[in-house]
């Protein structure tokens, strides 16, 4: 299996060809959801992308303490000195936008669902019917105009 | 004008709006992520999901993508944070047992073990370079890697080439597979040539 016999032809055919079964079938679902994505594509928005800096179902010393269920959980996106902190907890979700500003939260699924609830002036709002689905949260406030990450929570 | 034959330009084309460029790139990389997705073992719905959440996350990030080489490594690395993740979500709400729990912490562990890892990095370094073949070369291979086998004659006929081409063409794309740069890091990355190093952490 070193890759030094990769310098005969038949060898390096047949380690392609078991790389590709390692793929398995790719369903219709598959390939129509990944190629569905592009329609997501922004055009012309001036919205700064907030990535995942945080998320406690990846801290491994978190989970080592409180392996005995994680009923909630907690993921940190920041887009530059702006961040949207989410704590799920079931199906409701609050989170904070700092700093704190009031604003709107557009929740959107990748399904096509969305949801739009206020932010208050501690920079706190509230989802209690999270969809079970991809989701991205847009935030706009008078300073912070963020789209985040893709995640299913 | 992007050269939409290469990554690349697939990438400048699929970031300029150009929607085959995009289905194309789906098509030439979804092999790697399905490879990795593979390997944690997900339910079909959450695998599902990884696919799509690489995809949505690749469609904002073209822009920072114009490096070719950083395309495989980003895919994976998302693929495999990804898959992590959905694992530890349907980890989160599997029946709990309070006398048992504390053994069960780290799934992730058990769904890839260290003797697959190598072999495991073997297939998703072909698959990254299997992706920048050229489509004529890709599709050739793909037809004579095909279970169960397909005749040459057949191949000739699906793709509109002279049978006699068919070898030389072959020899052609797998000199171009190894001779690609991502293969050729993974190979020097040991003395042995056994590609010991991971090829998300090529060249930094």
């Amino acid at each position: 299996m070193t890759s030094r016999l990769w310098d005969d032809d038949e060898h390096l055919l047949e380690e392609l060809a078991e790389a590709l079964r390692s793929a398995g079938p790719v369903s219709e679902r598959m390939r129509a959801g990944s190629e569905a994505a592009y329609t997501w594509r922004r055009v012309d928005e001036e919205l700064a992308l907030a990535s995942i800096a945080y998320d406690s179902l990846l801290d491994t010393e978190l989970l080592v303490r409180s392996a005995a269920g994680e009923a909630h959980r907690i993921v940190l996106f920041e887009a530059g000195s702006v961040s949207v902190e989410v704590e799920r907890n079931g199906a409701s979700l609050v989170g904070q936008v700092v700093p704190p500003e009031r604003g709107e939260i557009l929740l959107e699924g990748a399904g096509g669902r969305a949801v739009r609830v206020p932010i208050d002036e501690l920079g706190c709002f509230c989802i209690d019917d999270l969809p079970p689905e991809l989701v991205r949260f847009r935030c706009e406030t008078p300073t912070a105009h963020l789209v985040t990450d893709w995640i299913r929570l | 004008m992007a050269d939409s034959s290469t990554v690349t330009g697939l990438v400048v084309a699929a970031e300029r709006g150009d929607q085959s460029a995009w289905r194309a790139l789906v098509d030439r990389y979804t092999p790697l992520v399905a490879s990795i997705v593979q390997g944690f073992r997900l339910q079909a719905h959450d695998a599902e999901d990884v696919h799509q959440t690489v995809w949505l996350r690749l469609v904002e990030h073209l822009g920072d993508l114009r490096e070719p080489r950083a395309l495989p490594r980003w895919i994976i690395t998302i693929t495999r944070n990804e898959s992590l993740r959905l694992l530890k979500t349907t980890g989160r709400t599997r029946p709990f047992d309070p006398l048992t729990e504390h053994e069960t912490v780290d799934t992730a562990d058990h769904v890839e073990p260290d003797q697959d890892l190598l072999k495991a990095a073997q297939h998703q370094v072909l698959l990254a370079a299997f992706a920048e073949l050229p489509d004529h070369q890709r599709d050739l291979l793909l037809l004579l890697v095909a279970d169960p086998p397909v005749p040459y004659a057949e191949i000739s006929k699906q793709l509109g080439i002279p049978l006699g081409s068919i070898g030389p063409t072959r020899a052609r794309a797998l000199q171009r597979l190894r001779e690609s740069p991502l293969i050729a890091e993974w190979r020097e990355s040991d003395p042995n040539g056994g590609g010991q190093r991971d090829i998300a952490t090529l060249g930094r």
